[in-house]
């Protein structure tokens, strides 16, 4: 069974779960940069929670569908029609052979998935289908979709209940996110006002945001480095700030090792929501103790499990 | 009394604090033997060890980190092992490599005598998955990044760069000046580990 892309929009990948356990080998982990989007669009049509799905960046794409099937929106918010009918976020889709889902640009937000009954066939790579860009692995031939190209899926069928998402629990986007961060391993770098600022400032997601992760423009920091710091681990979720100032947050698609100074890390409870910010936004940095995000992670994890049973956010 | 500072650096993770790239790699590869934690991952100077919050309690990683590295060996590995890696040096192979000799003023002939005449140490994989940093190249070779990266490197690519020269296992972009190419398999999915070239092993150059 085959969905066709008759436009892709600016960024469609195969997104599924993450490549772990070969960082020390340099491989990324690639994976839906907002887990919890593809957990809830995979949920409600039954699916395991990780099963391999399309991320939108920021709408704009057509899907043509050969065969009968369903399919679930989650994630950023567009305007969705298949054929001419409006349809919704957060709830199954019918899908007749012939129909054509189109997506407009989400106003919020970066990512819409884009679940499928069964799941999107995905080249698998060391333990996931997910596409990793760069090294052009996983996926769909490796590389973003391209109007054309054609997507297998299986016969519908469901591997769990199917979850039913009720319109006041569904999450919502908006344009200023608080995030819960921890101080990494070079924090003390950074100079008593600096770390005033990374408390207290407004910071902007920069204009060139993409799954490898994003600037943070605001005050400049003030980091005490000679440029000579020895490659260290970095991973999704950690700040690192150059001798220009400019500090910058890694995506899912973050290499293995960085030669900046770490000075913050996005709290494990927050890291899907990185996934969600757009050119653009406000972000106030919380500063949280280890110990503070792990009750904060604990948590939404029981916040997530009403919704989610069985889901684990990392 | 302690070799090591063991630090949080996120809610999720610990860094353990060593003196060298040989200490970091044999620690990682001690902890990563315990098969407890999802990634285990060496820097320059420094062990990340990634855990399940849910699983372990952070003082209780602590504990174990401790335990483990107190009768790990301090230096490289030994079972690492050491590779052998073909190489086809200069014309299509190693775009780099004529302006390269010619700005250190050097023969080809000199160069290749030097890049094969030492066994490498892996000190350190990262930048690009598989890309493999090894360590104690001549201070005769010594060269800066190129001007502007490329955008693609095929895999195979064997580049040099300040006291480093270094394995591309597979395709990516990349900014060290191209000596040669080896059509050895640096990367194969289907194999255990995938990649061929581990951090710690020893890599020695042979020309064909």
């Amino acid at each position: 069974m085959i969905a066709e892309i008759l436009a892709p929009g600016q960024q469609t990948t195969l997104q599924a779960g993450q490549r772990r356990g070969y960082r020390h080998f340099g491989m990324p982990w690639a994976g839906a940069a907002d887990m919890v989007s593809l957990a809830y669009a995979n949920a409600l049509l039954g699916n395991a929670f990780e099963a391999t799905a399309l991320e939108v960046s920021f709408g704009g794409c057509r899907i043509g569908f050969e065969q009968p099937t369903l399919i679930a929106l989650a994630g950023a918010p567009a305007v969705a029609q298949l054929n001419v009918r409006d349809v919704n976020f957060y709830q199954r889709i019918v899908v007749k052979a012939g129909d054509i889902l189109t997506l407009q640009h989400p106003p919020v937000g970066v990512r819409t998935y884009i679940a499928i009954s069964g799941g999107f066939s995905g080249h698998p790579m060391l333990g996931s289908t997910s596409t990793y860009l760069p090294a052009r692995l996983g996926g769909y031939e490796g590389r973003a979709l391209k109007t054309g190209d054609r997507l297998e899926y299986t016969p519908a069928r469901t591997e769990r209940p199917m979850m039913e998402l009720p319109a006041r629990l569904q999450p919502t986007l908006l344009n200023s996110w608080s995030l819960r961060v921890t101080p990494s391993g070079e924090t003390a770098l950074l100079n008593p006002e600096s770390q005033r600022h990374l408390a207290e400032s407004v910071f902007t997601v920069g204009h060139r945001c993409d799954r490898m992760g994003f600037a943070l423009e605001g005050p400049r920091l003030n980091v005490a480095s000679d440029g000579l710091m020895k490659s260290a681990p970095v991973f999704p979720g950690t700040i690192q700030c150059p001798e220009n100032g400019v500090p910058f947050v890694l995506g899912i698609d973050a290499q293995t090792t960085g030669g900046y100074p770490r000075i913050a890390s996005v709290a494990l409870c927050d890291q899907h929501l990185l996934g969600q910010c757009r050119p653009g936004d406000r972000i106030r940095f919380l500063i949280r103790t280890p110990q503070q995000a792990r009750d904060s992670y604990l948590a939404k994890q029981n916040l997530l499990r009403d919704r989610l049973p069985g889901f684990r956010l990392c | 009394m302690s070799r090591f500072d063991v630090v949080d650096i996120s809610d999720y993770c610990l860094e353990v604090r060593v003196e060298s790239a040989a200490t970091a790699q044999a620690y990682a590869r001690a902890i990563r033997d315990l098969d407890l934690f999802d990634e285990v991952v060496p820097g320059l100077e420094s062990v990340a060890i990634l855990y399940h919050t849910t699983l372990f309690p952070s003082d209780r990683v602590v504990e174990i980190v401790r335990e483990c590295l107190d009768t790990a060996p301090a230096e490289w590995h030994a079972n690492a092992g050491e590779r052998r890696v073909r190489i086809r040096y200069g014309g299509k192979n190693g775009p780099d490599f004529s302006k390269i000799c010619s700005d250190l003023g050097v023969s080809p002939q000199a160069f290749i005598s030097l890049h094969t005449a030492r066994a490498y140490r892996v000190e350190m994989i990262g930048f690009t998955p598989g890309f493999s940093y090894l360590g104690g190249l001549s201070d005769k070779l010594n060269v800066p990044r190129l001007l502007s990266p490329r955008q693609h490197v095929p895999a195979g690519s064997i580049g040099i760069c300040g006291v480093y020269t270094g394995i591309y296992a597979m395709g990516g972009p990349g900014g060290w000046p191209i000596i040669g190419h080896s059509a050895d398999d640096f990367f194969d999915a289907s194999k255990t580990p995938p990649f061929l070239i581990e951090p710690g092993m020893s890599v020695r150059f042979e020309a064909i």
